[in-house]
């Protein structure tokens, strides 16, 4: 009897620590302290310590960036010969958001990471997390272009402002740009003027709908009359969210606001939506969730307008370096690249995109320092036009755009078609000129959904134009509300500074109301204890059975 | 002496039980705290009470009502389905002998391919593209756009998949349970002049009784646990598909685009748990008077 309580005692006590060891991981708050991130600049870097740092990245599967990062890692350690670098490559953004997330809590997120701002938000949510710039940015020693800095960095002035811009979160700098593209317009020259038109410097969405409009004509034998081929989607747009966005930017509606209030569910997105649902019914206009790649089908001579990433810009075009399908389906066309198609060519407006970097905080302010000091060594001359000669990107800073490399490097456009391809500069040229019609929407906790949630609205648009069902407006944007859960985005309230140190009591501010279970729940929370009781009635009475058999 | 054996029995059991403390134990208790934390915020670790909260939050989300729907036609249909039909086949392979190894190969092979290049093969049968209907259409002479399509025609898919990939290993199991299965009873049923179908219900679905029941237990585990064969069909935006599992909706909370949400993730869970462990003791319980442990 008393080895089976010391038995019991024993498997209670390691319940406990266990259930003691849980208990680490929270604490009880109505008001989340998120704190600023503004830790002090050392006074000095110590470069007799060891220091090992991790360096999450990104490239596009592209062997040449993967060479960038290692060689501007080589290079600052030869610099910093105490600093250790160790790189971690992903293939997509969202993977190093979701790592980033689940390494924040235990303490063990890189020390530099390539990431969207958006993200940064998110980050941002945790105290301390994520270091802010400011200080560090303007130090005379360490700062951008500092006194003690070993190697050639730019100075917040060489920096593109419009980029520099893009990483101020709630007032301060929590990021630094890394790489920027826009969207860019692939045309295939040739369709258009067979289809009896002239390409404008500018292309209007009126024109872009009516052209591709236009081209849906087919032959006798089924074939449109354009291509000659059995497939053709005269205009596609890769990134829905984009879409959206730029078009609500350029009839000046509604989108978000810095608070984090969605705003985009207005008149201006339905009378958008249902002119996209026309096209897609008509089969003149898809995306690529529906279809695919745009540059795949604009290769092939089976798509006359294609929008996609500048940054994707070597592959379009049937010579294009970079190709997803078979050789024998390439067709040779003229290629032209303009802007996006807008409402008003004489206010243009495109987006702004692209990673940036930020630093994590960590508890030895000399790690910090040598986390600075190789963000800084990222927006070096030789970092910045290697990784931008890669694909379609353009540098951020001022001194690469103007160094005598890569005036050089313009100047040979179309020399080959791999490292000058045409399209490819001519694609970093569009956003180098166009850098003041750039945009960048509200960041926010939360944006990242919203985002989605934009391109969401016209996928289902068109998919509702395929499956020939009724554009129901209402209820698409229920149901988009409540896919992306807009209706739970923290919203700052008005007149609150959206850089202030600590968020809003939510609790006390805005108590949610109570739902209602749906039917559903209901049945489940009835049933799951009903079964059980059932189940111990049928065990009294087996048990009562077997008694009385007995 | 006995206490020292005892004492040693304890030590070499020790590496077992720290690794079922640490990975098993410790992991269920953390999800079970996790649960009652109300908003939990994973980066900033912060929670703003204790209670049911995350259980009323997940139970009124119309995407775990549509997961928790979509998990449970998928075990209604798939379950049963592959079960039956894992039987009809063994009992063919067992009733012939030329060719026996290799069609068992044949069957097998889903088994060891992989879960997403069995997604693609699926999309060429089923995938409406720009270049083609899919072999289906063009086979049954119809338009049906099975992947983008109406969600019945998306679910019909599903099963057919997961019918497909989890039905080798049942085949084989079954298989080898017939192998086993005395030859003298069959004999002895001949000479009294059983028919073929009373050979069956009275000899030999009694006699691997034990390995069907525990095929329908662990199918029924695996179908709740469903997610990786619905992402292969129709992407990781399994909610805009309409398409999500219960454990889709778990994976979606841990990583979503406002941070973690690992209260509403730990609640998920423990209501999958729920379900799972009532209907597996279900099973248990009412099959002890049917099922024949020899």
């Amino acid at each position: 009897m008393l080895r089976k309580y010391k038995a019991a005692g024993v498997c209670m006590v390691l319940l406990l620590a266990l259930c003691m060891l849980s208990g680490c991981h929270g604490t009880l708050t109505t008001k989340a302290s998120i704190g600023t991130g503004d830790t002090a600049v050392p006074a000095q870097f110590d470069e007799t310590k060891p220091i090992e740092l991790v360096f999450w990245a990104k490239n596009d599967t592209n062997k040449v960036q993967t060479a960038v990062y290692n060689q501007a890692i080589t290079d600052f350690e030869k610099l910093y010969p105490n600093v250790k670098i160790s790189l971690r490559l992903y293939s997509d953004y969202s993977r190093i958001y979701a790592d980033v997330i689940t390494n924040i809590p235990t303490n063990t997120p890189p020390n530099v990471c390539i990431t969207y701002p958006d993200h940064i938000a998110t980050y941002k949510t945790g105290s301390d997390v994520v270091l802010q710039l400011d200080d560090w940015m303007r130090d005379s020693r360490y700062g951008l272009g500092g006194s003690e800095v070993k190697f050639d960095a730019p100075t917040e002035a060489e920096m593109v402002p419009e980029f520099l811009d893009e990483c101020i979160l709630d007032g301060h700098y929590y990021a630094l740009p890394y790489m920027r593209s826009t969207e860019a317009l692939y045309i295939n020259r040739d369709l258009v003027e067979k289809l009896g038109y002239e390409v404008p410097d500018v292309l209007t969405w009126d024109f872009v709908w009516e052209v591709s409009e236009k081209a849906m004509e087919k032959d006798e034998d089924g074939t449109f009359r354009v291509n000659g081929q059995n497939v053709l989607i005269p205009f596609i747009y890769k990134s829905t969210d984009n879409m959206m966005i730029s078009m609500l930017r350029q009839l000046g509606a509604p989108y978000s606001n810095a608070n984090g209030e969605v705003l985009i569910f207005n008149d201006t997105t339905k009378a958008m939506l249902e002119e996209i649902y026309l096209h897609a019914k008509s089969r003149a206009f898809s995306t690529f969730a529906i279809s695919s790649y745009p540059g795949n089908f604009l290769n092939a001579g089976q798509c006359i307008f294609a929008v996609d990433s500048t940054a994707g810009a070597t592959w379009m075009g049937g010579e294009a370096p970079m190709q997803d399908i078979h050789a024998s389906q390439l067709k040779l066309f003229n290629i032209e690249v303009r802007p996006i198609p807008q409402f008003d060519p004489d206010n243009m407006k495109m987006i702004s995109q692209g990673p940036s970097i930020c630093v994590f905080n960590k508890d030895d302010p000399q790690e910090v320092l040598a986390s600075w000091l190789f963000v800084q060594y990222l927006l070096t001359n030789p970092v910045q036009l290697g990784y931008s000669e890669t694909e379609g990107y353009l540098p951020v800073t001022l001194k690469a755009q103007q160094s005598a490399e890569y005036q050089d490097y313009l100047s040979r456009k179309g020399e080959d078609n791999d490292e000058h391809y045409a399209v490819k500069i001519l694609a970093s040229e569009l956003l180098m000129h166009h850098t003041a019609d750039t945009f960048v929407t509200p960041v926010f906790n939360g944006s990242t959904s919203l985002r989605s949630a934009a391109g969401q609205l016209i996928e289902s648009a068109c998919k509702s134009a395929r499956r020939k069902q009724e554009l129901n407006i209402p209820q698409l944007y229920n149901e988009v509300n409540s896919l992306y859960r807009l209706d739970q985005i923290e919203v700052i309230p008005a007149g609150e500074d959206a850089g202030t140190e600590e968020t809003p009591e939510t609790a006390e501010a805005e108590p949610v109301p109570e739902q209602e279970l749906p039917d559903i729940s209901k049945a489940l929370l009835i049933a799951l204890p009903a079964v059980w009781v059932l189940i111990g009635l049928y065990t009294v009475w087996e048990k009562k059975k077997n008694k009385r058999k007995n | 002496m006995k206490k020292k054996n005892n004492l040693k029995a304890w030590l070499y059991l020790l590496p077992a039980i720290l690794f079922l403390g640490v990975f098993m134990i410790y992991p269920l208790i953390d999800v079970c705290i996790y649960s009652v934390e109300e908003n939990y915020a994973s980066i900033a670790r912060t929670y703003t009470g204790i209670g049911l909260g995350n259980f009323r939050d997940v139970l009124s989300d119309r995407l775990f009502i549509q997961a928790l729907k979509n998990t449970f036609i998928l075990v209604a249909i798939t379950v049963p389905v592959s079960t039956g039909l894992s039987l009809l086949i063994a009992l063919g392979l067992s009733s012939i002998k030329a060719l026996k190894k290799a069609f068992q190969t044949i069957y097998f092979l889903p088994y060891v391919t992989n879960t997403l290049a069995v997604g693609l093969v699926f999309m060429i049968l089923f995938d409406k593209t720009e270049y083609t209907k899919g072999l289906v259409n063009l086979l049954l002479r119809t338009d049906i756009d099975f992947i983008d399509g109406e969600y019945w025609m998306k679910m019909m898919v599903t099963c057919l998949y997961t019918v497909w990939i989890v039905m080798p290993f049942k085949i084989l199991i079954l298989t080898s349970a017939l192998a086993s299965v005395n030859s003298e009873y069959y004999k002895a049923a001949k000479v009294d002049g059983a028919s073929s179908a009373r050979i069956f219900r009275k000899i030999t679905l009694p006699m691997i009784s034990p390995t069907v029941f525990y095929l329908i237990i662990t199918g029924f585990i695996g179908a709740f646990k469903a997610y990786s064969d619905e992402v292969a069909l129709f992407g990781t935006n399994l909610n805009a598909a309409g398409m999500n599992t219960i454990v889709g909706y778990v994976y979606d909370m841990l990583y979503s685009d406002t941070g973690g949400r690992y209260g509403n993730a730990a609640a998920a869970a423990l209501i999958l748990f729920a379900i799972v462990f009532t209907i597996t003791y279900i099973n248990l319980k009412f099959s002890r008077n049917k099922v024949q442990y020899m």
